[in-house]
């Protein structure tokens, strides 16, 4: 027997199995993105930080609403032509939908990739710089004899270029194991990405030596007894190994080799000191009929006495290695963030303590270590509301940070937020007549100020106050030209002066979809430099991100909310697709076998334009 | 055997293992569920030896199990660790719920017995059922793989709580190869999975039914299996959304359930955006949490509500009560989940409210289980296998039940929350409650599946040691958990041991108290070996059992028994119809003591004033 009611409806429920199927599919959606619209309302009245409201480009969402309404329209059309019986008709209607599929996913992207490339920073007074940061500019120095790796916190990315920069010297170094008795099992991790560092390496000659490996002169453990040499920990007479048979060069080989020994060791040693711990149990119980364990445990424990001649050396975990040599070690701060993927980790310059942990053993030498930003935003609303918790004027607060006193060194950010405040407060223009400011606008007309309009800088007021637009208050440079011209920072006079026709903005920035396309670049300028640049030293940063989902809660919802509904629309577009493209068998056997699956997938394709309209306004409008 | 395949066959892969044939998938389902729940009753065995004994070294009848290098690893000198416990604890967890008891309930009696039960010749969707499989056991292997993996498996308990859970296994620097990420990506497989199962089910019982199969002549068991479904399909996508957030957070450092301000002794201060909520977390957790115990639950009912009629030889007492009740139960149960959180300072009008709706509750609850009691009384009731374990189901199910109830009230649970009482409420539900029911099951369709029927004497060696053992484990929970005992405690609380005569009121009640670990460990160790009988019974009947004599062979009344058997591929020789309600046994019109749905009234003419004792008069219902 076939599965009935498969193109027929059923005469009693009036529904074929398929839009059962969907409508219930619809349902179980509705509970998901229903899950993320209560996380939304959650996260969002419970949310410490002031939400960003109206901060992405409305125009493009507006596009794509219309877009997805569109397509909706469409694909009720070719499920109607096939109704009809027009095969025709259905291919066009619905290539136009995939079309519009395809157009939305296009802006989505675009949208996506602003927002990758465009950084965020606050500080430790909450203010918020908004920009572009030069990358790789941003160099810790070391004078280094070693590295210790903590066993807990570890990120490949340092090993790697340690190995890289190390090899690249040529030189021979003692490599020593640091590694504490205690079997710490996370470091097993650490030979991992040694392992892999090592392998990223062996295709690049520079990074290695000739033979595409690292010499180890020496090969030692550290234990709770000191140093000890390889064949300890092979549980074999000291000095029966023959040191030329292990050439010790770090390479993948060996690693894996001395981890599976490390293992091995540490399995022997457990099962001697279990052994040993059973063996008590026995006669304690033996001895003591009625009494509970607990009674017994304290009087219990591995005799070390007994198993030292059956215990093998254990070396739980690799920490760190010694340089023979000392030299410098560059750390690119900047690259490395950038693909260390969790952010709880910061540089700790006491210590010499990098983000992972990593402890540099050696003296720092230089720190250049710093976010050099191209402002296109300054945001001061955070500041404001902490400044409000604690009854100060956000105002005051605000002329007292750090970043219009000690961090503006070249008198660019004081001079933006005056131009701001005239256009607050109004101002005395060259021929001395008054303009009225904003305030007083909205004063007259019974209105007040938005907490955005009184502490926010947005980018096309950046642009327009520091080229000038606005009479600014004489904005003092801090420090003489010369010395900034050294410094690497351009000196006030020199300020590159793009001419009115530069400073237009293109059309996709008016809809402040992009600043800059990496894809794009012949087509756009780099307009980078067209906005004041800042040096933020890291320790001033308390947290800092791309406009990803590390940002705040309002991007981690925006991504997981759209890329979800991204992902729906693509899927939609593929069953769409396939009903357009393979149709055609289903169609010759029954018309109405094609209608009715185009039916449901126009059903689904409705749910997804659906969600779109509740997207749209929740995450753009409000 | 692959060597007696034939030509038309579909070929052994697509017959038994790729098969789209819901008996086959169920079948799958069953075994693979059953696997499932060996290997967590093996993670609660060495659990209980950590907490019986945990100073003494892992025995050697457990401990030979594992490789000498994952005991270096995971056990000190042979002693189970606090964090190997937690693994173990976490997986048991998830295991038992996520990847044993639901696709055994819902999976393996739900595809097997429901299209059987209303004459559908298969599932709507048969590949989607297929998929739905693979995707379950694909989820399941991507949890349990982790094991082997450096990181271990998850180990922050079934519930997966960030921040602990968050910031659990954090220094790995491939977060996509750790036990606590395999656990977040394995619980989407398994909620897309359950979605396809769900939506299954509900169209093929909507649109497959054969013809007079209307709604009041379901037999119970489908009715439960919709509502079952319904929770699956609206209740998991929310802890869908948390799994994929906390994925979030752990791979692209997201702050969703991140606070502002979290310092961990490990990383100090968490640097991260801040502003989540942890507790949106356990919000969106127990919004699946709690009908998940619905979704346990009624699946066993259903099995135990088709079993009881058919061996007391007596029409189910309150069918359409029954009915009626499951779907409040299935509705309410979508608004009681915050009882599990009565201690996160959610505030005391929420509680207030949830309390309530937990009260409410128990009223469906208890409808069913009355009427399951009810359903004996005056019956002949014939002890075969499956109803053995069906009576033991009801009194089992009703301690779980019970002792739930001061659960439901926020002030009690300022005293038991996460103590041993609340492991013993859940387990008497799910271990000798749902267990049972679904036991049951196993040994009532067992003939339908295979042609034979298992061994009496084997079942009973199987069910009188479990029965006991049962109890033996979980009632000196109750009392361990009134006493204080917390439910996480690695080494059943021997920190916490005082000196007796101490002023340490709380360490000498645990001192008192902890021989009880030696009694229940023990009790889960015999209960494990009580399993043997019945994987013996499970494996040998399929070849020596007794044969059934009839394709009817407990004289049953529902449409799975008009089926060949084995059913074969589309299951009905002929479209079966039905034309009473499922349980008209002992009919005073009727000769035999049953009078099966399809058969076809012989004296119609004279049935019409005929005060009929069946409950559900089938003909006061519009044929369709």
């Amino acid at each position: 027997m076939e599965v009935p009611y498969i193109v027929e409806p059923r005469k009693d429920t009036g529904l074929f199995n398929a839009k059962i199927g969907i409508w219930l599919f619809l349902a179980s959606e509705v509970m998901l993105f229903g899950g993320l619209f209560s996380a939304y309302v959650f996260l969002r009245i419970g949310a410490d930080f002031p939400w960003p409201e109206r901060t992405l480009p409305i125009v493009p969402g507006l596009i794509n609403t219309f877009v997805l309404i569109a397509s909706s329209v469409a694909v009720v059309m070719a499920w109607a032509c096939l109704k009809l019986r027009k095969k025709q008709a259905f291919n066009l209607w619905m290539a136009f939908t995939i079309v519009c599929a395809g157009i939305f996913m296009g802006l989505k992207a675009i949208e996506y990739n602003a927002k990758f490339h465009h950084n965020a920073a606050r500080l430790a007074d909450f203010t918020i710089i908004e920009g572009h940061v030069e990358p790789g500019e941003n160099i810790l120095a070391f004078d280094v004899h070693g590295f210790n790796f903590s066993a807990r916190r570890w990120h490949g990315p340092f090993f790697e270029d340690i190995v890289e920069q190390l090899s690249a010297d040529d030189r021979n170094f003692e490599l020593t194991f640091l590694a504490p008795d205690a079997a710490v099992k996370d470091s097993l991790e650490v030979e991992d990405v040694i392992v892999s560092g090592l392998e990223l390496h062996a295709n690049n000659p520079l990074a290695t030596f000739g033979d595409g490996s690292l010499a180890i002169s020496k090969l030692k453990f550290l234990t709770s007894d000191g140093f000890v040499d390889y064949d300890q920990v092979k549980g074999v007479e000291p000095g029966s190994l023959d040191p030329s048979k292990f050439d010790f060069k770090l390479t993948k080989k060996t690693l894996k080799a001395l981890r599976r020994d490390l293992r091995e060791a540490r399995g022997v040693n457990n099962k001697v000191n279990a052994a040993d711990l059973r063996e008590q149990w026995k006669t304690a119980k033996a001895q003591n009929p009625n009494k509970q364990n607990f009674e017994l445990a304290g009087d219990i424990s591995v005799r070390s006495d007994k198993v030292a001649p059956f215990l093998r050396v254990t070396t739980g975990s690799i920490n760190g290695f010694l340089v023979d040599k000392n030299g410098n070690y560059a750390l690119p701060d900047n690259d490395l963030r950038a693909r260390v993927a969790f952010k709880p980790f910061r540089p700790l310059f006491e210590n010499n303590q990098l983000k992972d942990d990593t402890r540099v053993l050696g003296s720092l030498v230089e720190n250049k270590s710093a976010m050099e930003f191209h402002v296109d935003g300054l945001d001061f609303r955070h500041l404001a509301m902490r400044a409000e918790e604690i009854r100060k004027d956000p105002m005051e607060v605000i002329e007292a940070s750090w970043v219009l006193n000690e961090g503006d060194k070249y008198g660019y950010m004081r001079s933006i937020w005056e131009a701001h405040k005239n256009w607050l407060y109004g101002y005395t223009d060259d021929s001395g007549k008054e303009v009225e400011g904003h305030v007083a606008k909205l004063k007259a007309k019974g209105d007040v100020p938005t907490p955005r309009e009184l502490y926010r800088v947005e980018k096309q007021d950046i642009l327009k106050y520091f080229r000038g637009g606005y009479p600014v208050v004489a904005a003092v440079p801090k420090v003489d030209a010369p010395q900034l011209a050294d410094t690497g920072g351009p000196a006030a006079d020199k300020l590159p002066q793009p001419s009115d026709a530069e400073l237009e903005l293109t059309f996709l920035e008016k809809f402040g979809v992009v600043d800059n396309i990496p894809v794009l670049g012949s087509m756009i300028p780099d307009r980078h430099h067209h906005y004041p640049h800042l040096t933020v030293p890291r320790e001033k940063v308390l947290h800092e991100s791309t406009f990803t989902p590390a940002w705040n809660n309002y991007y981690a919802l925006y991504f997981t909310l759209t890329g979800l509904h991204g992902l729906h629309v693509v899927g939609g577009a593929l069953v769409l697709g396939y009903f357009w493209l393979c149709g055609g068998r289903m169609y010759r056997e029954n018309p109405e076998w094609l209608a009715n699956r185009v039916e449901v997938g126009g059903l689904f394709w409705h749910f997804v334009d659906l969600v779109w309209i509740f997207l749209f306004p929740i995450l753009y409008l409000m | 055997m692959a060597d007696t395949h034939e030509h038309h066959d579909p070929g052994f892969i697509r017959k038994y293992i790729f098969s789209t044939d819901h008996k086959t998938i169920g079948i799958q389902y069953g075994l693979t569920a059953g696997a499932f729940l060996l290997f967590g009753f093996f993670l609660m065995m060495v659990m209980r030896w950590s907490i019986a004994y945990p100073d003494e070294p892992l025995a050697p009848w457990m401990a030979w199990l594992f490789t000498d290098e994952w005991k270096g690893q995971w056990l000190q000198n042979g002693l189970v660790t606090g964090q190997t416990y937690n693994m173990f604890g976490a997986m048991h967890g998830t295991i038992m719920v996520f990847l044993g008891v639901v696709p055994l309930g819902f999976g393996a009696f739900g595809n097997y017995v429901m299209p059987l039960q209303i004459g559908a010749p298969d599932m709507a969707f048969p590949r989607l059922n297929m998929t739905s499989y693979w995707l379950y056991l694909l989820g399941g292997l991507v949890m349990c793989a982790a094991f082997f993996l450096p990181s271990g498996a998850a180990m922050s308990g079934w519930t997966n709580y960030p921040p602990l859970a968050q910031y659990m296994q954090m220094e790995f620097v491939n977060q996509l190869m750790t036990g606590q990420s395999l656990w977040l990506i394995g619980l989407v497989l398994l909620i897309t999975s359950s979605l396809l199962g769900s939506v299954n089910v509900i169209t093929t019982l909507i649109n497959l039914r054969a013809p007079g199969m209307t709604w009041m002549r379901l037999p119970f068991f489908c009715w439960a299996m919709m509502v079952t479904a319904f929770l699956l399909l609206l209740a998991f996508p929310p802890l869908e959304v948390a799994g994929l957030m906390q994925l979030s957070d752990r791979l692209f450092g997201s702050s969703f359930f991140t606070p502002t301000g979290l310092y961990s002794k490990d990383v100090g201060m968490i640097e991260a955006a801040g502003s989540g909520s942890p507790l949106l977390f356990q919000h969106l957790f127990w919004f699946l949490g709690h009908p998940e115990v619905y979704v346990l639950l009624l699946p066993a009912i259903a099995c135990v509500a088709e079993i009881i009629p058919a061996n007391t030889r007596r029409p189910l007492w309150g069918y359409k009560s029954m009915v009626y009740g499951v779907l409040v139960l299935g509705f309410l149960s979508f608004i009681v989940w915050a009882h599990h959180m009565y201690l996160t300072g959610m505030g005391p009008w929420v509680s207030a409210f949830f309390q309530t709706t937990t009260v409410l509750i128990s009223i469906p609850s208890v409808i069913l289980l009355t009427a399951l009691i009810i359903s004996l009384w005056g019956g002949s009731i014939r002890f075969t296998p499956p109803m053995v374990w069906a009576c033991a189901f009801l009194p089992m199910f009703g301690i779980g039940g019970l002792t739930g109830l001061p659960l439901a009230f926020s002030m009690l649970v300022l005293h038991l929350h996460d103590t041993y009482y609340v492991i013993g409420h859940f387990h008497y539900v799910v271990a000798p409650g749902i267990l049972f029911g679904l036991f049951a099951g196993i040994y009532h369709w067992y003939p339908k599946m295979t042609g034979r029927h298992m061994s009496s004497f084997l079942s009973h060696l199987h069910f009188w040691p479990s029965l006991v053992c049962m109890n033996l484990v979980f009632f000196p929970m109750l009392m361990q958990g009134m006493a204080g005992f917390h439910r996480r405690w690695f080494n059943g609380g021997s920190a916490y041991l005082a000196e007796m005569g101490s002023d340490n009121v709380f360490g000498i009640a645990v001192r008192e108290m902890t021989h009880l670990n030696v009694v229940m460990s023990w009790g889960a160790w015999i209960m494990a070996l009580a399993q043997v009988p019945f994987l013996v019974n499970m494996v040998m009947s399929a070849f020596i059992g007794k044969k059934v004599k009839s394709d009817n062979p407990w004289d049953a009344t529902t449409l799975e028994w008009a089926t060949p058997t084995p059913p074969g591929h589309g299951n009905f020789a002929v479209t079966p119809s039905v034309y009473r309600g499922p349980y008209e046994y002992s009919r005073p019109d009727d000769e035999r003591d049953y009078t099966p749905q399809w058969e076809e009234p012989k004296r119609r003419t004279e049935r019409k004033g005929d005060p009929s004792p069946a409950k559900a008069n089938p003909d006061k219902e519009v044929s369709v």
